[in-house]
């Protein structure tokens, strides 16, 4: 079932691929009711997961057995909400570029659907060989989608991100082939129970680290990003931020935290003050910023600075807001860039100051804009606030001081997108033409309502993601602080 | 005289050289085609030449399972051997097959020219088997000259000409450090029997073990020039921009793979005979040639110069395996050999893809050439881009699946460091090949390359269609499904 629901996309893109190309309407169409199988799959497999804090719905085969390399797919309440996530946010892109993407339709939606198979996999991967196959055939879809559909220094960009991720993740693959060497199996369960020395762990932690340090972005390595998702087609940008950050975080929550608990101890007090650092600068940064796609992606940032927050403050309930805030972060920032396309399909420009009184011309528009504004400010009653207050409330139990300076955040979070949004959409209308433009069509009511109601759901009833999320990330916790573990507490030597 | 003739079963011989035979009947049968001074007759020598191929691949294919291990007269009739007869021929077959519409479309139809390619092979099939250093020096001779005249088979082209020369005359300098090598090898071992040389040098007194580290050192540097490795790789770019472009393939795969056959075969041979010294002189070999040739192909702008350099680094990866051969031969060999058939699968499409990208006169390798060919073919630009970011080593292709094998046995043999580096080198190589990529896919074509485009309707271009469907399956099921191909290499490295 599981592994169903990740190879149908990829299934999908080989029957797109088929298609003729000249029937753009037929490709679209197709990919549509793909990505909505898929969906359906997954939140049928959503549905059946118990949130034990366990890998549940295992399922494994042989692949090679010699080199101790299995298939082997599993999930826990997290990562299937995260898998619940990405199917439908691919729903939403395939939706989003309905209109925006009119070269090349097929490629685009055979690479769209086998992006999704990529990122789906990986949330499910179990064992750590797969684990790298997925996370690396993510880039390759990426890249073509940002290259080929983006705009600007397409080219450029779509480089930049391949390269400042594969640098990440080749360390991570020799970290892959030491520790799988070194336990006899590539089996993550299996590596749990090994015992990696101190200096081992020391060293792979650093080299998983970096390459999901990449991903998150973890400030200072995230240059890649306000390019990467500036250029992208919307379709990109709503899975680059809505997806992909999340492998990097993800990565934390599943792979290199838990394995390494000795390095996590040691490692602890940099990757907090980075984490803080992210939160505080990327929204100064998203302030000063003149592109309202740039002003989202550096908000992104500062949102995975509070994913850090939660997952480093090894504390139940921060580690359960974090999880909930990629999901969250996911909706929000998503619908935002989903939002941002659709006004530049109207108007082809990006930039704020182009931009003035819009709430009088395309009232819908602006309304979503503010609605999923307030969504990422954390207002409470909706989606973003149950995560963030989450995240606080543990990380001051264990971690005051870093939670204590995190909270300014919350305070410039609300200063850039409220001032953004006044920019935008209050005062006097800038642009007389925008008059005569359509306001929400059909179609991108279609992709938004589905948003704006999970926005509101969580929000007001945050238990039913909660339900499956808080044990596993207990879970986690648990095995992130076992220290004991591997440094043996030495006795003094009794004289006898 | 006579008796020892009549003791030897003739039988066992011809079967166990089978493979080697085929290759040598095919080629001298293609130069008889090739004497016939017929227009047409090219497509005989073909022909002769492809049989050969075909039934060496069938007999090394059915020898394999049973092969013993061992020497029949200086020649190794153990799987690797067979292995390595397997890949050469292979990458012959397949230079031979996209030739045709190749030199065809440039006016180049010559007698001669796969029957070269067949003695080529013959000579790289014995420089993989060779179990004696006189052996290794005529094989890997005959093959050298075969492939020197390859090179500078496009008379009408000033820069195959060059390339030739260049290619001759450092050529000639490999041979003669090989050939010293072998002489002070002689000296110190007093054999030149591989099985028997370890135990020599070992027992050899103190002053010829400096002689016999000093004869290592030249068979590693002529055999490093085949191999192109830095620092002695200076003439592989000018060779292969030069050569035809399969002629180019059958370098990059076939010579280089028996090249690094032969050369497995001394490492294994010497094992800890070359002390810390031979150890620390091809660590520094492997590292030097990753990054080098990662870091010069960052600055071509000429896929088949780029390319070059690529193999000169992939030649660095390859090379990851001798440093440690003495501790974990059996896992090195198997490395080795699985990285050999991935690069040749990939490099060899990539060569044959670029080759059926200018089917027109002259050689438009410049990169500004593959603007925006993805509209107009979009499948030779799939099947490219597939062996590039193959060839980068992107999961899930085979690629991918090679390096994760070879940087498995390094980091398990303990060296982690000179992993890193070749981990360095793959992400510098990331950049490099991706730039044919956004050629082909982020830009418009420029409005004289379309008309440069020719029609394709040539009969034989159907055989480089075959030809690249058949390497881009391999890379693409072998790189997802690589249990039967990690079986073969495993059971080939015993």
């Amino acid at each position: 079932m599981l592994s169903a629901a990740i190879f149908l996309p990829a299934a999908g893109a080989l029957v797109v691929a088929l298609l003729p190309d000249r029937r753009a309407a037929l490709v679209r169409s197709a990919a549509l009711a793909i990505s909505l199988a898929t969906l359906a799959l997954c939140a049928g497999i959503f549905l059946r997961v118990k949130g034990s804090g366990d890998l549940e719905l295992n399922e494994a085969a042989a692949w090679m057995p010699s080199l101790g390399i299995r298939y082997r797919v599993a999930v826990d309440g997290s990562s299937m909400l995260l898998m619940l996530m990405t199917a439908l946010l691919s729903v939403t892109a395939i939706l989003a570029s309905w209109r925006e993407i009119g070269s090349r339709v097929k490629l685009f939606h055979a690479l769209i659907l086998l992006l999704e198979c990529a990122m789906l996999g990986l949330f499910a991967a179990v064992d750590m060989f797969l684990f790298f196959v997925f996370w690396e055939a993510v880039l390759i879809p990426m890249y073509f989608i940002i290259g080929i559909w983006g705009s600007g220094d397409r080219a450029r960009a779509a480089l930049k991100f391949v390269i400042f991720t594969m640098s990440g993740s080749v360390l991570m693959l020799l970290a892959i082939v030491y520790a799988g060497g070194a336990a006899g199996s590539f089996d993550l369960v299996d590596w749990l129970k090994y015992r990696f020395s101190p200096t081992e762990q020391r060293w792979l932690f650093a080299a998983f680290a970096l390459a999901f340090a990449v991903k998150v972005p973890v400030i200072g390595l995230h240059t890649w990003l306000p390019d990467a998702h500036t250029e992208a087609p919307t379709a990109g940008s709503v899975l680059l931020a809505g997806v992909l950050l999340k492998m990097g975080g993800y990565g934390f929550y599943r792979v290199a935290m838990p394995l390494f608990p000795v390095a996590v101890a040691q490692y602890a007090p940099l990757m907090l003050t980075l984490a803080v650092i992210g939160i505080i600068a990327g929204a100064l940064l998203a302030m000063v910023q003149t592109d309202l796609k740039r002003l989202i992606a550096y908000s992104s940032i500062s949102h995975m600075g509070f994913v850090m927050l939660g997952l480093w403050a090894l504390n139940g309930q921060a580690a359960a807001g974090a999880v909930l805030m990629m999901v969250n972060h996911g909706l929000v920032t998503g619908a935002l860039f989903l939002i941002v396309g659709m006004l530049y399909e109207r108007r082809h420009t990006r930039l704020i100051a182009d931009y003035g009184g819009s709430a009088r011309s395309l009232p819908l528009i602006a309304a979503a804009f503010m609605f999923m504004s307030l969504a990422s400010m954390g207002l409470p009653g909706l989606n973003n606030f149950a995560s963030e207050f989450l995240v606080l409330l543990g990380a001051f139990q264990t971690r005051t001081a870093y939670a204590a300076i995190s909270v300014a955040g919350v305070v410039l979070t609300a200063a850039y997108l409220l001032w953004a949004i006044q920019r935008v959409f209050l005062g006097p209308l800038k642009n007389e033409d925008e008059r005569k433009m359509p306001d929400l069509g059909l179609r991108e009511c279609a992709s938004l309502i589905p948003l704006a109601a999970l926005v509101f759901i969580i929000g007001i009833w945050p238990q039913i993601t909660l339900a499956k999320i808080s044990r596993p990330s207990d879970a986690f916790v648990a095995l992130s602080k076992r220290v004991e573990m591997f440094v043996p507490v030495t006795q003094p030597p009794t004289p006898h | 005289m006579i008796d020892a003739l009549m003791e030897i079963d003739w039988m066992t011989v011809l079967k166990s050289w089978a493979p080697l035979l085929s290759l040598l009947g095919g080629g001298v049968l293609a130069l008889a085609f090739a004497a016939i001074s017929d227009g047409r007759a090219w497509r005989m020598e073909l022909a002769a030449s492809l049989a050969g191929f075909l039934a060496a691949i069938v007999c090394s294919w059915q020898l394999w399972p049973t092969a013993q291990g061992g020497a029949l007269a200086t020649i190794a009739v153990d799987r690797l051997s067979l292995a390595g007869v397997l890949i050469v021929s292979m990458s012959a077959a397949f230079a031979a097959v996209v030739s045709p519409s190749y030199l065809e479309a440039r006016g180049e139809v010559r007698p001669g020219y796969y029957s070269l390619i067949s003695l080529a092979a013959f000579g790289m099939a014995v420089l993989a088997s060779a179990a004696d250093l006189v052996t290794l020096l005529v094989a890997f001779e005959s093959m050298s000259l075969a492939v020197y005249a390859l090179v500078g088979f496009m008379r009408g082209r000033p820069a195959s000409v060059e390339g030739a020369l260049k290619y001759f005359i450092t050529g000639a300098f490999a041979a003669a450090f090989l050939c010293m090598g072998i002489a002070f090898i002689f000296g110190s071992a007093g054999t030149t029997d591989l099985g028997l040389i370890a135990v020599r040098a070992a027992g050899a007194a103190a002053d010829a073990r400096h002689v016999f580290l000093f004869g290592l050192a030249m068979v590693t540097a002529g055999l490093a020039f085949k191999v192109a490795a830095a620092p002695f790789h200076g003439w592989a770019p000018d060779a292969y921009d030069g050569a035809p472009t399969p002629v180019t393939l059958l370098m990059a795969t076939g010579v280089k793979a028996a090249a690094l056959i032969a050369f497995l075969r001394i490492a294994l041979a010497i094992g800890t005979a070359g002390g810390q010294l031979w150890h620390d002189l091809l660590w520094a070999l492997s590292a030097l040639t990753i990054l080098w040739g990662n870091l010069a192909a960052l600055k071509q702008q000429n896929i088949k110069r780029m390319l070059a350099y690529s193999c000169i680094a992939h030649a660095g990866y390859m090379l990851m395996v001798f440093p440690s051969i003495a501790a974990a031969p059996v896992a090195m060999v198997r490395a080795l050999l699985l990285y050999l058939v991935a690069y040749s699968l990939m490099t060899a499409g990539a060569f044959a893809a670029i080759g059926a990208v200018g089917l027109a006169r002259g050689e438009p390798s410049d990169l500004g050439h593959f603007a925006g060919i993805s509209r107009k073919r979009p499948w030779l630009a799939a099947a490219l881009s597939l062996f590039l970011v193959s060839l980068a080593g992107f999961p899930p292709t085979l690629g991918f699946f090679g390096k994760y094998y070879l940087f498995l046995a390094v980091v398990k043999a303990g060296d982690v460091a000179l992993a890193g580096i070749a981990v360095a080198g793959s992400v510098i190589s990331a950049c490099y090949y991706l730039r044919p990529v956004m050629a082909m896919y982020f830009h418009g074509a420029k409005e004289r390359a379309v008309e440069a485009e020719p029609p394709l309707t040539h009969a034989f271009y159907a055989a480089v269609v075959a030809a690249l469907a058949i390497a881009a399956l391999s890379v693409a099921i072998f790189g997802v499904l690589p249990q039967d191909l990690v079986a073969f290499v495993e059971a080939s490295a015993l």
